[in-house]
């Protein structure tokens, strides 16, 4: 048997074999299928409940011609230097394949093909029911000629469009991974190449633009010319498919259930990114902390001094802020900032600008809203608010949890941290609390200040919200230290469910007294402090539940 | 067999290996040592086409690594200092995948069995790479360069995590593949083996060769006649040396 075949059966084999090893793992494997199964029928159901007519279908010209130059973002990344680019070969697959006497030719096609055409093919085989309608829509051209044609022949054109664009989406992918694997094509001729190409795209839709100007059209109408333009639609005919299956008939409930996925992907995205580097910073934070905390211990010079000299002798160090090189590193505190920064530190340049952007974006959205007095309903924005907080701050406090419990364990066995399992386990809990919080309930509450409406209910959603945030991340926590593996999906997956029943059952004496206080009217400061103190109650008992786990962990290596 | 002339590489700005030469003779053991950052598993990595080199021409067998490659790799077996086996194969079918890719699958299920109980991997034949220690995993990297039977070996850092047993029969092995002709380039830390086992050493630092030789040799031209290759290493290597 051809060694690349028996690779891909033999690992899919072991998968399914090893996601039905015990009952939990099956019952696993079986709830994320029917998961999945779910959410493509609720894609049908969308489309069978728009085509009865119940949704205002919007302009297509606009949204369509600017996610099509969207997808030209991607190319940017073909700019730098090939080691910045990610690469179709994993390390093992390099360690393995590159030393066997094999063409390297043969095996970058096999992972060409099956990492990248089969990913393209699952994606149009998903859509193939609900995009042919698309193109139907979205080539004006074709469907005045054609709009009298059968079925037969749409499915036709649709299989037709698909190949083109899978034949287009290829095509760039073996650009790139061409100039990754072979360098065959010389960097500098490759970037005057791409620069060209990019720079006469942004000349039409320059030129567009101007001449939409000129004869009063606005900026929409410059766009969705050049998009439309002979030179530009043959040149990005497959991002242009990508758009319109994107865009699918496109109306209120589509646009938000695209972005939704897309916001869940980016977050995971992003989870993932900053898991992956913070593990590696660990080892080196564990470190650097000891030494800090010895130097303070023995008390022979200040940190400050000390820093110095490290800096003049040439060695890398982690430069702290004023305040937390003055605190007493024997204190769970002084650990939790210096874990906060080095943790954000971890999350490296371009997550950072991305947030900040992200940021900016929306106070300055809000901003906007407020300096030109759009007419916005306040219930709206609350309700925007409160679901982006909490889709984001799900996923993150469950990625970074799981990922963190995982390696502080590996850590501590290699250099205890000299104070109490309940100290340790409670200050990386506020830490991640502090953290998921930053990036939600900050701009919750600058929108609340924008729109006007800060005061007593806004301290109320703020410190309650944050009090059962603190509560549902200490029971995932706790659920997390059972986790022997971070890296296995399936643990990881039943893992998440157990953590959100036991989050749950951490949220009910909150939930409880909040839903009891209310009911009996009493005042809102004894309804906050009151749940609060549920709040925290319930994160104790998980705390010292956790402690306890966290003393008694055996490394396994 | 092995013949490296003028190996040179680098990463961006920094000249890993530097205009390295040495050959490797049928039935000769050759260390390579240096402290960390010499250029060590550059070197190995580029001899086992890993790496691609700026610079310089590898001869394996007379076939030259660069134009006929697939008769190179044939004769090269390599064992990483960190194993790199795909986490959802099994201990027998990693052993196979790697049989499959150098083309000697009829031999295998005899070789395997050897190389099985010879590393105590048997009772771990059907457990999963992921499900392994640290130090099976290197057993198995021994094994699966074991499997083809090649002429030539390169070892980078081959005793990191293994048990004392498997130190043991890693070096009987190395011994046993020197009785059979065979050649073997390891690249360790540990100074009194690469001694004990080392026909000749090569001493690297900053990318560069140091010296080349036996140990009287080496003793010979650093005049200190009674000392260990552990205190010639460290007085060649010290920052003022350099």
């Amino acid at each position: 048997m051809n060694p690349f075949l028996y690779l891909h059966i033999y690992r899919i084999k072991n998968a399914i074999r090893r996601s039905f090893k015990t009952p939990v793992r099956g019952f696993m494997t079986v709830f994320l299928i029917g998961y999945f199964l779910f959410v493509l029928t609720l894609i049908f159901a969308l489309k069978e409940h728009k085509e009865k007519g119940a949704f205002q279908p919007f302009d297509m010209h606009f949204p369509l011609a600017l996610l099509t130059l969207a997808h030209l973002v991607p190319l940017l990344y073909t700019l730098p230097p090939p080691k910045y680019m990610h690469s179709i070969f994993s390390d093992t697959d390099i360690a393995n394949f590159y030393q066997a006497p094999m063409r390297r030719w043969r095996v970058f096609r096999f992972f060409f093909f099956t990492r990248t055409f089969a990913g393209y093919c699952l994606f149009f085989l998903i859509f193939a029911f609900y995009g042919n309608g698309a193109l139907r829509f979205t080539i004006p051209a074709i469907f005045v000629h054609a709009k009298n044609e059968s079925l037969v022949f749409w499915n036709i054109f649709y299989i037709a469009t698909v190949l083109l664009a899978l034949a287009g989406l290829l095509f760039w992918r073996l650009i790139l991974d061409i100039r990754r694997e072979f360098k065959l094509i010389p960097s500098s001729l490759f970037r005057v190449s791409m620069s060209i190409f990019l720079g006469s795209i942004a000349a039409i839709v320059g030129y567009s633009l101007v001449q939409a100007y000129a004869a009063g059209l606005g900026f929409r109408a410059g766009i969705v010319n050049s998009a439309e333009s002979l030179p530009l639609s043959v040149l990005l005919v497959p991002f242009n498919v990508f758009a319109q299956l994107f865009l699918v008939h496109a109306d209120l409930a589509s646009a938000s259930f695209w972005i939704g996925i897309a916001f869940w992907i980016g977050l995971a995205t992003s989870g993932y990114s900053v898991l992956r580097s913070h593990n590696l910073l660990l080892y080196d934070y564990a470190f650097r902390l000891a030494e800090f905390r010895g130097q303070m211990v023995t008390r022979m010079r200040s940190p400050a001094q000390r820093l110095k000299e490290m800096h003049q002798g040439g060695k890398k160090v982690l430069k702290l802020p004023w305040f937390a090189r003055l605190m007493n590193p024997r204190k769970a505190w002084a650990i939790f900032w210096l874990d906060l920064i080095i943790t954000w530190r971890s999350f490296g340049t371009v997550i950072k600008w991305i947030q900040g952007v992200l940021f900016v974006a929306v106070i300055a959205g809000w901003a906007a809203l407020r300096f030109y007095h759009v007419p916005v309903k306040i219930p709206i924005v609350w309700s925007l608010s409160s679901m982006a907080m909490f889709l984001a701050s799900w996923p993150l406090s469950i990625v970074s949890t799981f990922g963190f419990s995982e390696v502080l364990r590996r850590v501590e066995t290699q250099k205890p941290i000299p104070i109490s399992a309940l100290h340790t386990v409670t200050m990386h809990i506020l830490q991640w609390t502090a953290m998921t919080c930053s990036v939600t309930l900050v701009p919750f509450f600058t929108a609340s200040v924008l729109m006007g409406s800060a005061g007593y209910p806004i301290l109320f959603v703020l410190v309650a919200g944050w009090s059962f945030m603190h509560s549902m991340i200490s029971a995932y926590f706790l659920i997390s230290l059972y986790n022997p593996d971070v890296y296995d999906p399936i643990q990881r997956t039943y893992a998440m469910f157990f953590g959100l029943l036991i989050s749950t059952g951490a949220s009910i004496p909150g939930g409880g007294v909040l839903v009891a206080s209310l009911l009996l009217h009493a005042p809102l400061v004894v309804v906050l402090t009151l749940v609060i103190v549920a709040n925290l109650a319930s994160a104790a008992v998980l705390h010292y539940l956790s402690a306890r786990k966290y003393a008694k962990f055996v490394p396994t290596e | 067999m092995l013949s490296v002339s003028s190996l040179t590489k680098y990463f961006g700005a920094v000249k890993a290996v530097d205009a390295i030469s040495f050959t490797v003779k049928p039935g000769e053991i050759l260390g390579l040592v240096g402290p960390n950052g010499a250029g060590k598993t550059t070197t190995l990595r580029c001899l086992c086409g890993i790496l691609t080199p700026d610079g310089g021409s590898i001869t394996v067998g007379g076939h030259d690594l660069r134009t006929d490659d697939l008769a190179a790799k044939r004769l090269l077996a390599f064992i990483p200092e960190t194993p790199s086996h795909y986490d959802l194969l099994t201990v027998r079918e990693q052993l196979r995948f790697i049989a499959m890719c150098y083309d000697t699958v009829d031999e295998f299920d005899a070789r395997a069995e050897e190389l099985l109980q010879r590393y105590a991997l048997k009772e771990k034949e059907h457990s999963l790479v992921v499900e392994l220690s640290k130090g099976m995993k290197q057993k198995l990297a021994i094994a699966a360069a074991l499997i083809h039977r090649a002429s030539i070996f390169l070892c980078d850092e081959p005793m990191v995590g293994l048990d004392p047993q498997g130190q043991h029969s890693f070096k009987t092995e190395v011994q046993n593949l020197r009785a059979l002709n065979r050649s073997v380039l390891v690249s360790t830390h540990l100074l009194e083996t690469a001694e004990a086992l080392c026909d000749r050493i090569i001493i690297m630092q900053s990318g560069r060769k140091l010296f080349e030789g036996t140990m009287p040799e080496l003793r010979a031209q650093t005049d200190m006649h009674a000392h260990s290759l552990e205190e010639i290493f460290l007085k060649l290597t010290a920052p003022t040396a350099t």
